[in-house]
């Protein structure tokens, strides 16, 4: 009977402590803006970065016709990573780069160096 | 004669004097022999032979056998509607258990197979016996399951489905520790490695125990066909248990969580046949599962004649409009279906793939692949601390012994399967010489 008890009780802990997670990290796919490319270029003040956004509807056959295949959004900020903060108040759809192409740098970022922005990037995906 | 079958309920022995004082000794099989012959002619004869004065005798003896034989009505011996086999005996088992013992005593025409007859149900007084092979029977087992049986006190037995939720090892897991069968042949086949059948009058279903996980990926077709589409079916029957169980909590799982895993080109897609659907995945996919468990559930329970009508309106009414009208997407009503399809083939485990299958869509939609990786461990843990009458459900994979690839993932010649399965047939495991 005590065994019996111990095993419930744990049983209700570990479901408990499994559940306080909850959804995190829960993404509906119709939430997500995925991403084909995106391109990177020297800003104004800093860097402006366009994310080409792939209409899912426009690939599916029943979607609809004339909508655009795809949706530029462009943002701005000092970091790589400041401009995906950016774009998320410029666009109503979490952006998902996960599945992107590439990424396209302008030449005269290139020409000053990449490694900082590329270690942005590589951070940035690791924490989405 | 008699010490050979002297165990066994079902061979009457009748013995008598006659005025004469000749000593008649009668000896039957029940259920095998037709009692108006036995009753009228032999008796009779006999007796009418021996002694023209005894009418009352005879006729107290042969209305007592005309009597046992005419008593009820019965059902023919017919092909069974679940186990159907494309090759294979077509005879199933029937109400009456003495024709049942005596389908099953067709089988084996050997004294060492054993009917242990005893009466359950304070009310009903349900005639129960226990069949097995003296000699390869597991005494240990068998002694468990005579223990048990003795234990039930009820006031009635209607079906072996009583008997089994008395005896069984653990009344609340959704893995069945006791396997039912319609099948002479399939019983004959288990009593042969080592089982023990038990017998139920009023049902045509008996049970067998120990019952093993591999029980559930074997079909009595498996042995009849030749081993290299045997071993390609039990192949097809794991890989169909593993879609019917996972495929919507990992399809929830992977679209809601995981979708760096998905191919791009199909994540497009996917996204595109979802963009309108007001439902998160988790939610679409149980209605799918639960709509789709209450059309079997109704199917089984209509007329013959609506259930047509019904799966008709299911196919149509689910598979096009609900997906036309936006309430659920395309790959949803896809992935059930396979699901569906799937859960058939292994009819021993239905009941278990259903409760798993909600079990890890409802892990798989509230943790992700973490949630089913954390539902397999418990079901995974919980299969191997199951036993069958003191034997691991799980035998011959985990403990692990040779059985696992001659009778389980393949199925091996019938010639290389020397041994019985060790962890049944405890004592006796040769099955056929070493040559």
């Amino acid at each position: 009977m005590i065994l019996r008890k111990r095993m419930l009780a744990s049983i209700v802990i570990l479901v408990l402590a499994l559940s306080l997670t909850g959804c995190w990290n829960r993404r509906e796919l119709n939430t997500l803006g995925i991403v084909g490319l995106v391109g990177v270029d020297a800003g104004n003040d800093g860097i402006k970065t366009t994310f080409e956004i792939i209409n899912p509807k426009k690939t599916s056959k029943s979607g609809g016709e004339q909508a655009e295949p795809v949706k530029y959004v462009q943002a701005n900020g000092i970091t790589i990573a400041e401009t995906f903060r950016d774009a998320s108040l410029r666009f109503d759809r979490k952006l998902f780069v996960a599945h992107a192409k590439g990424f396209l740098f302008s030449e005269e970022l290139a020409r000053n160096g990449l490694a900082e922005h590329l270690d942005m990037i590589y951070a940035t995906m690791r924490r989405e | 004669m008699e010490d050979a079958f002297k165990k066994s309920g079902d061979v009457i022995f009748f013995e008598f004097v006659t005025f004469s004082g000749v000593k008649v000794l009668i000896v039957y099989i029940e259920g095998l022999v037709n009692k108006e012959i036995l009753g009228r002619d032999i008796i009779n004869a006999f007796i009418i032979k021996s002694n023209g004065n005894t009418v009352l005798f005879v006729d107290g003896v042969a209305t007592a056998f005309l009597i046992e034989s005419k008593g009820w009505e019965k059902r023919a011996v017919a092909e069974p509607d679940t186990e159907s086999v494309i090759r294979g005996p077509r005879e199933g088992f029937i109400e009456n258990i003495r024709t049942n013992t005596s389908l099953l005593r067709r089988k084996i025409k050997n004294p060492n197979l054993v009917f242990e007859n005893m009466s359950l149900g304070k009310q009903t007084k349900t005639n129960v016996a226990i069949a097995y092979i003296d000699g390869i029977v597991n005494q240990a087992v068998l002694g468990e399951v005579r223990r048990r049986l003795n234990k039930i006190d009820t006031d009635s037995i209607l079906e072996t489905g009583y008997i089994e939720q008395f005896i069984e090892d653990s009344p609340f897991s959704p893995l069945a520790t006791i396997a039912n069968t319609q099948k002479p042949d399939i019983l004959a086949a288990k009593l042969l490695e080592g089982r023990i059948g038990i017998f139920c009058d009023g049902t045509p279903h008996v049970l067998t125990v120990p019952h093993l996980l591999v029980e559930t990926l074997q079909t009595c077709e498996d042995y009849y066909m030749r081993p290299f589409m045997a071993a390609a079916w039990r192949i097809i029957r794991l890989t169909a248990l593993f879609f019917s169980i996972f495929v919507p909590g990992l399809y929830v799982a992977l679209q809601t969580y995981h979708q760096e895993m998905i191919p791009t080109i199909l994540l497009l897609r996917r996204a595109g046949s979802i963009s309108d659907i007001p439902f998160p995945a988790g939610a679409e996919m149980l209605i799918m599962i639960v709509f789709y468990e209450l059309l079997r559930e109704s199917g089984i329970r209509l007329p013959r004649a609506v259930g047509s009508a019904i799966s008709i309106i299911g196919a149509l009414i689910v598979g096009e409009s609900a997906v036309n009208a936006g309430l659920v997407s395309a790959p949803v009503v896809i992935v059930t279906a396979v699901t569906g399809v799937a859960g058939f083939v292994v009819p021993a485990l239905s009941e278990a793939i259903m409760f798993y299958r909600f079990l890890f869509l409802i892990a798989g939609s509230v943790m992700g692949l973490y949630g089913v990786v954390c539902g397999l461990f418990l079901i995974v843990l919980h299969a191997v601390s199951l036993r069958s009458f003191g034997v691991p459900y799980t035998s011959s994979l985990a403990p692990s012994d040779q059985g696992v690839l001659m009778d389980f993932f393949l199925r091996f010649p019938l010639w290389a399967m020397k041994k019985r399965p060790p962890a049944i047939a405890k004592d006796n495991q040769q099955r056929r010489g070493e040559n």
